[in-house]
């Protein structure tokens, strides 16, 4: 049978895209590389999730499905899913969204026109959006209803331009949130609680959020986290428009022609392979592996790669990188109250003096014991004997943090490419993953770790440590930016539709769409732009 | 998978690296049996060093003390723990000393606050500890 439409990848992207096609009547088929995730079939393990992945992962991709993590230095390894090099995100229905944490932003006006607005540094990749704030605004406030956002609408409509209120009140602030909430406001600092894709009331026939105190990374015992794997993903399936399949790999997009694709190649859970027709083509298997199956679908007439006539192709990978500042208050102030993340500031998003750019400012999740232990404590404490016991008795229930993502300033030299070297499975040759930052990224890093600092000290702390990021490969959870949209093909891969420049029928529908990242993590940026494209798509009668 | 020697070493270490106080130690709390576990499962690749390191201790004690590192008083074990944490090592070493401390502490971490299903800190002694609960 011939499909109106084929998607490869059930994520934050995919999984909208596959619910506006299918809602409007076309027949659909989406592919996804993982299985079902949920908190029924979840092992709850504090050292193999998505926050802490010490021996493995709670999802997928399984084994056999290595990259190749190029170091500062050149040096060439091969990494697993569970190695930070590998800058892994869960593979699983859903993709990262039934285990994420759920922060909900809008990225600012200011974060689509970073070039205009700024200038462009030398040696970086920064450009405009080829869209606005406001043809995205719309998709926003869909998406925030639809799969569910619980905010504070009233300082949120201060910043963003919106047309409606969250669905849902904010989630309630933890002892450690109104502690910062207070510092901020010495400092003359607005705050608010930030937005979270969880339920903090009953919504969409689901339950509020307990407030327990294993989250991010996490499946929710409540269902109450708000992905696409609950929401649209079972929605376009309810259509009867849209077949699901899961643990099937795409190995290519097949054309016909030089200038429309006819469909996908797959191998299915028992390792058959199959051949799919359809008359459009949606990419959205996240912005490594998206650029990986656009190069492994070359051709005769593309030989670098679908999209690639410009050697744009899997350019600007970026994600976030996180300044910490950690701090100590007299006393204990931990009250268990998940999902934790409760106080923000987007006061230094933008125009901070000699800056370009800057991020949002907020404190951590509720933190797992073992994740203090391994990546909060201070560097003069010993890792072993009475003192390291004794402190960390003392610091978990008195620390306080602030942390936030970064606006990454795009380095071409940050990629994707292939590796013929090292294969998967099945294969072919698998994600070759190199570059690190851009300068300007880490002054901007150094600069917010300074804010960081200002607001914990602030809170009264006895003591306070931290370190600013360091250079690296920034991509991850938060990965984009490999199939940059743009209305000139020399620059970039997809037009502003996230149609591929010259493959009339292929389009992009996840994070690698992205220009530029935003200083906030991307996820309800990657779901509206899909459902603008997706809705586009419709709109122009596919 | 350790002789008798090595595994008496091993739960001697433990315990100076998560000590007993109000709170159980180590080895109360199951952390040796949490190190076993890793060492035939996803941290199987470490088990040759931890062989080398065990015996080595056991020779540095031997040097030192003239017994079992076993044998020694929880002070004694941990002076010479620090010891060879600076690199202070008198016996023959297969294995970088600091190097292997700083893993066997990260281990006994995890084995003290990673979670009880697993194999971590028996009835949450740690969690409770620490004020901690999942909640769920």
């Amino acid at each position: 049978m011939k499909y109106d439409a084929i998607i490869v990848g059930a994520g934050a992207g995919g999984g909208v895209a596959a619910a506006v096609l299918a809602e409007s009547g076309a027949k659909v088929l989406l592919l996804e590389r993982g299985a079902h995730y949920t908190f029924a079939n979840e092992v709850t393990d504090h050292l193999r999730n998505h926050r802490l992945a010490q021996y493995g992962q709670n999802t997928g991709p399984g084994p056999g499905n290595p990259r190749v993590w190029v170091d500062l230095q050149g040096q060439s390894h091969v990494v697993q899913p569970h190695h930070g090099g590998y800058h892994n995100n869960a593979v699983a229905v859903g993709g990262g969204t039934p285990v994420y944490g759920g922060q909900a932003w809008r990225f600012l006006p200011t974060d689509f026109r970073m070039a205009s607005h700024y200038g462009v540094p030398a040696g970086s990749g920064l450009a405009d959006w080829p869209i606005s704030y406001a043809d995205l605004e719309p998709y926003y406030e869909r998406i925030e209803r639809e799969v569910g956002v619980a905010g504070d609408s009233q300082p949120s409509a201060q910043i963003w331009p919106r047309s409606s209120d969250y669905p849902m009140p904010p989630h309630p602030k933890t002892a450690r949130g109104h502690l910062l909430a207070d510092a901020a406001e010495r400092l003359g600092w607005h705050t608010f609680t930030p937005p979270l894709l969880i339920n903090s009331t009953p919504y969409l026939q689901r339950a509020a959020c307990t407030g327990c105190a294993v989250c991010v990374g996490f499946a929710c015992h409540v269902d109450a986290k708000n992905g696409t794997h609950n929401t649209m993903i079972p929605r376009a399936v309810a259509t009867g428009n849209c077949t699901l399949l899961t643990e099937v790999h795409v190995l290519r997009i097949d054309m016909d022609g030089s200038r429309r694709a006819s469909g996908v190649t797959y191998v299915d859970a028992h390792g058959m392979q199959h051949t799919a027709q359809a008359d459009l083509v949606v990419v959205a298997a996240g912005a490594i592996e998206s650029a990986r199956l656009l190069m492994n679908s070359a051709t005769g007439a593309h030989t670098n790669g679908l999209g690639n006539h410009s050697d744009q192709l899997g350019r600007n990978l970026q994600g976030h990188v996180y300044p910490r500042v950690i701090g100590l208050t007299p006393d204990p102030i931990y009250d268990g109250q998940g999902p934790g993340v409760s106080i923000c500031s987007t006061r230094f998003n933008h125009d901070n003096p000699g800056i370009i750019g800057g991020g949002m400012l907020a404190d951590e999740f509720i933190t797992l014991p073992i994740i203090f232990w391994k990546r909060f404590l201070p560097p003069d404490v010993p890792r072993w004997g009475s003192d390291a016991k004794a402190f960390m008795r003392h610091a978990y229930p008195r620390f306080v943090d602030i942390t936030g993502p970064i606006q990454d300033i795009p380095n071409p030299e940050s990629r994707v490419t292939l590796d013929h070297q090292v294969r998967d499975r099945f294969g072919l040759p698998v994600a070759r993953l190199s570059g690190g930052l851009h300068p300007e990224t880490l002054r901007t890093a150094a600069f917010m770790f300074e804010r960081a600092r200002e607001w914990v000290e602030a809170a009264g702390v006895t003591r306070w440590w931290g370190t600013p990021p360091r250079d690296g490969l920034s991509a991850s959870q938060h990965q984009a930016g490999t199939c940059r949209m743009g209305d000139d093909p020399a620059t970039s891969v997809t037009t502003r539709d996230g149609n591929v420049h010259g493959i009339a029928n292929l389009y992009l529908a996840d994070g690698s769409l992205h220009v530029t990242n935003g200083g906030f993590n991307p996820v309800l940026t990657i779901m509206a732009n899909s459902c603008r494209i997706s809705t586009g798509i419709v709109q122009r009668g596919r | 998978m350790f002789d008798a020697t090595q595994y008496a070493t091993l739960r001697a270490v433990v315990d100076c690296m998560i000590p007993a106080d109000e709170f159980p130690g180590g080895v109360q709390a199951g952390v040796d049996r949490y190190i076993l576990h890793v060492l035939q499962h996803d941290g199987a690749g470490f088990y040759p060093q931890y062989v080398a390191a065990l015996d080595a201790l056991q020779h540095e004690a031997r040097l030192r003390h003239q017994c079992d590192f076993a044998q020694l008083s929880p002070s004694h074990a941990t002076a010479l723990l620090q010891a060879l944490s600076a690199g202070e090592t008198q016996a023959a070493w297969l294995v970088d000393a600091p190097a292997w401390l700083a893993m066997a502490a990260e281990h006994c971490a995890e084995g003290f606050y990673a979670d009880p299903r697993q194999g971590a800190q028996r009835d949450a002694v740690a969690w409770q500890m620490l004020g901690y609960e999942e909640r769920r």
